[in-house]
């Protein structure tokens, strides 16, 4: 079960099983989602493979790659979607640059 | 490679179910009325047990079936518990009060074991474009099972065996439906040439 909470806490991942829903995708139709390099998709989809979360066939050169979830598995990402969704919302309050010390100054 | 808790749980799950079978077997031939409970909880364990024996040989080829043989022993072991305590009241082992609670304890855990069986039906292998069916399947069998098990745990107990039943077969007859339509949707077209 730790390995599923793992699997689901990266919101990369998290967006891979999204897109696996509507079917499956080899592994360069779902790199092509991301910006990130391809040693380091790699490893979210070890990752997902290990939590058993995914399925992956070889198909010549190609993998491709198709979702494993149990009904269980399925509402937890649910639910991490939607605390991921809420957390992503509430956090542009939340950003942007902190007033240096003369900006400070000056404000007094 | 099993843990000792493993081990633990699956003498377990042996012992409550040969406790099962000999009481539910006893009382079977030994009641005249009513005796469909006893063959009934029989039918059970022997369900689970094979269920649990598939589930076993596709762990030999795939390690994600670990976890769900681990889950299935464990729905095993509080079932038969249920059961056992449901089979002490027309043993003449415990006082009649407890003969609701027995009752009510079945049925949840009736429900439970659909839920257990349910949940691990999207993982089964198959061809790709069965995972969305397989999908909808597993959330409508669990939907049911949670149902099943609600209806038992909290409607009246005259009530309680309608209502879950009801609750279960919706949650059939939506799976039964949309696997129809979807097969009929994807249908090949016939050919008039």
């Amino acid at each position: 079960m730790n390995s599923v909470f793992k699997a689901i806490s990266d919101p990369s991942r998290r967006q891979v099983l999204a897109l696996l829903r509507s079917g499956p995708l080899t592994a360069g139709e779902l790199a092509d989602h991301f910006n990130v390099s391809k040693p380091t998709m790699s490893a979210h989809f070890s990752i997902l493979r290990e939590a058993g979360l995914i399925d992956s066939t070889k198909q010549g050169k190609t993998v491709l790659y198709c979702l494993k979830l149990s009904v269980l598995e399925d509402a937890l990402l649910g639910f991490a979607q939607l605390l991921g969704s809420n957390v992503a919302a509430a956090a542009p309050l939340q950003q942007g640059p902190r007033p240096s010390s003369s900006q400070k100054k000056e404000k007094l | 490679m099993k843990t000792n808790s493993g081990r633990f749980a699956d003498a377990l799950a042996v012992t409550i179910t040969a406790a099962v079978v000999v009481a539910s077997s006893c009382l079977f031939y030994t009641t005249s009325a009513r005796r469909w409970p006893y063959a009934l909880a029989l039918a059970v364990m022997g369900a689970a047990w094979a269920f649990r024996r598939f589930v076993h040989a596709r762990a030999a080829a795939d390690p994600a079936y670990l976890g769900a043989r681990r889950k299935v022993t464990l729905a095993i072991v509080l079932a038969g518990s249920l059961l056992a305590l449901a089979l002490l009241v027309p043993l003449g082992w415990a006082p009649a009060v407890a003969s609701q609670f027995a009752e009510r304890g079945v049925g949840v855990m009736m429900g439970v074991i659909v839920m257990v069986f349910a949940n691990v039906i999207p993982k089964q292998a198959g061809q790709a474009r069965g995972q969305a069916l397989r999908r909808v399947a597993g959330w409508a069998l669990f939907v049911g099972g949670l149902g099943y098990a609600l209806a038992w745990l909290l409607a009246p107990l005259a009530y309680a065996n309608l209502a879950a039943l009801l609750t279960l077969l919706s949650g059939f007859m939506y799976a039964a439906v949309r696997i129809t339509w979807s097969v009929l949707k994807h249908r090949p077209a016939t050919s008039i040439h």
